[in-house]
């Protein structure tokens, strides 16, 4: 499409003149412009999805870990219902991973409404360190990508990631009252009523040494932490460190406090998921104004961020069994395609949208679904499992977000937009060959993902 | 930076254009004309049988208008008005019981921030321009029938 190569142009000359320096201060942990790798392949230990009413009776329903019969969920309010929604599903994922709130270090959560309400009242309820992000839809992807790095960077050895909309609460802040009769363009999208959480665990957790059951575990890992850390920075290669705990591994007894703190072990359960790269995206602005279409507006960005990302890694579309956005819907995501092709990238094939598996086009959803919980259950019920059953083995999770307020659409500004991606990739070892032990900083899987790292 | 120029904003429009599906303006407008078009029959229906039980014509007006605003207001509540107005469009906004859905959905939203602060100042929230620019509209025809006084007399008002 003729009229697609001007935006191409801008998008790929954006970030080009840099190249050279950026490529520098890459040290392994990050190639080319945005990508940073995660050499310590932090895994997702747990993830749980609960869905809404209208979520649960869509294509996916099978796959919620629960469902709620009625949008309001008892609640006297909207927002209560989606506090609600959110602290479900944080407390079933750190239920399937084992552990206590008191486990995690850190709590990263986003959510749609204003002051990031909904995250900050469910992380009260959850009396974790907390930090509230907000990227629109885009929570997601920064969250997890955020979490991976906290954890492949050793400076929290778990990490909870929340998100959670509700298609009331954000109809009412953003658009109309939600029993109001006004009707929409087809290229409106339905916020989705849900919630999403995930935990993220370090592999090479320094932890159990000197561990006292939560005195003082932030010292415990100070002190072990560096040592590893700047090493494997500067060889930019994880495959020597690959397995290096066989060793270790009789001097730790495997039963008792130390079992129990390892509770994100493989062999213990869990999924086998790792994170192994993040992109995180500029904010692009394409000078649309349509608050009702979002997902054009999203669309150059998550080209952008999925051209930075095969870019920097040296990948193709083809290197994935599916490049997954959070909510472009119908006319968002034939656009990407359009514009990946104008960018010399032949994805249609293994592009696929969450905004568009989350619900039937029967279901009155117009152009599809979206919302900061859209992109969160569909990879953290579905695409999660599926890859734990062994249908993918690989994906790239596009997280896009328009980064508008009512305010600054009702004055007439435009709507900027971004995207983050996070690669997630089955983690190949058996379970029960290995147990990453404290000090060890060969995680499991180290060498099948090394190879593809250095492409 | 990453901000496009008048020109790319123009391009990238009309490759959207090109993706989006036309507006469907002849099936909103069909099923504009059918549910306002009910709305007005059953309100015309109401209006007479009123008449017939005897009323003035200009009292079963206003009673047939309140019984609308009843009725509007009843629709909302059960959440059955935004699905008519989702498919009628303009033709279930229009009617009084637009107007009454307009008031009462924002009622409904706002009461949970109290009735003052909330359901107090929210609830014209839609209706508040309706009521602005109809009643600054009515002022300008005032003023203007006023100044040409002769156009009452010729329009044959009393």
């Amino acid at each position: 499409m003729a009229s697609l190569t001007a935006v191409a142009t801008l998008l790929e000359k954006g970030r080009s003149a840099h190249l050279g320096q950026v490529r520098r201060q890459g040290q392994g942990r990050r190639v080319g412009q945005q990508t940073l790798v995660f050499h310590n392949r932090p895994r997702i230990a747990a993830a749980a999805a609960v869905a809404g009413p209208k979520e649960a009776e869509g294509p996916l329903g099978a796959y919620w870990d629960r469902t709620y019969p009625d949008r309001l969920l008892g609640q006297r309010s909207w927002e209560r219902a989606e506090r609600r929604m959110s602290l479900d599903a944080a407390v079933l994922a750190l239920e399937k991973a084992g552990l206590e709130p008191a486990d995690i270090d850190l709590h990263l959560a986003g959510d749609l409404m204003n002051q990031l309400t909904c995250a900050s009242f469910t992380a009260a309820e959850l009396d974790i360190p907390y930090l509230g992000l907000f990227a629109a839809c885009a929570t997601w992807a920064a969250a997890l990508g955020l979490g991976a790095l906290l954890t492949d960077a050793g400076y929290a050895a778990r990490v909870l990631c929340t998100t959670s909309s509700h298609h009331d609460t954000a109809e009412r802040q953003y658009r109309f009252p939600t029993e109001l009769g006004n009707q929409r363009p087809a290229t409106a999208q339905w916020t989705a009523t849900g919630a999403a959480a995930a935990v993220l665990v370090g592999e090479a957790r320094p932890l159990p040494e000197g561990w006292t059951g939560g005195q003082n575990p932030p010292e415990a890992r100070g002190t072990s932490r560096p040592d590893a850390g700047p090493a494997t920075g500067g060889t930019g290669d994880p495959a020597p460190r690959h397995r290096g705990g066989a060793g270790s591994q009789e001097d730790r007894p495997a039963g008792g406090a130390a079992a129990r703190a390892a509770g994100e072990d493989r062999p213990g359960g869990g999924l086998p998921v790792v994170i192994t790269h993040a992109t995180f995206g500029r904010v692009i602005d394409m000078g649309l104004t349509d608050p009702f279409d979002m997902g054009s507006a999203m669309a150059p960005a998550a080209a952008d961020t999925i051209r930075q990302h095969l870019q920097d890694t040296g990948r193709r579309p083809g290197d994935y069994d599916l490049i997954v956005t959070g909510d472009l819907a119908r006319y968002g995501h034939r656009l990407l395609v359009e514009l990946l092709r104008e960018q010399g990238y032949d994805a249609e094939g293994v592009l696929a949208d969450c905004g568009l598996m989350l619900y039937d086009a029967s279901q009155g959803v117009y152009a599809g679904g979206s919302g900061t919980a859209c992109s969160g259950m569909v990879s953290a019920g579905y695409l999660l499992r599926r890859m734990e059953q062994g249908d993918l083995g690989r994906i790239l999770l596009v997280c896009t977000g328009c980064l508008h307020s009512t305010t600054t659409y009702k004055q007439g500004d435009s709507l900027p937009t971004v995207a983050h991606a996070v690669a997630l990739e089955v983690d190949r070892v058996q379970p029960g060959s290995s147990t990453p032990q404290d000090g060890t900083r060969g995680g499991t899987g180290g060498g099948t993902g090394g190879g593809r790292d250095g492409r | 930076m990453a901000r496009a120029s008048k020109e790319q904003t123009q391009a990238y429009q009309k490759a959207v254009q090109r993706i989006l599906p036309p507006k469907p303006i002849a099936r909103n407008a069909l099923m504009a004309f059918l549910v306002g078009g009910s709305i007005c029959t059953a309100g015309q229906v109401v209006l007479n049988l009123l008449k017939n039980a005897g009323l003035p014509a200009t009292d079963a007006a206003s009673w047939t208008g309140a019984a609308f605003i009843l009725i509007g207001l009843f629709l909302t509540g059960l959440g059955v008005y935004d699905d008519l107005g989702r498919v009628g469009g303009m033709g279930a906004f229009l009617p009084i019981t637009g107007f009454a859905n307009s008031i009462g959905s924002a009622a409904m939203e706002f009461k949970r921030e109290g009735w003052v602060l909330g359901l107090g100042a929210r609830m014209f929230q839609i209706a508040g321009p309706v009521i602005v620019y109809g009643v600054a509209a009515a002022t300008v025809m005032a003023g203007l029938l006023t100044l040409f006084g002769g156009t009452r007399a010729a329009l044959g008002g009393p």
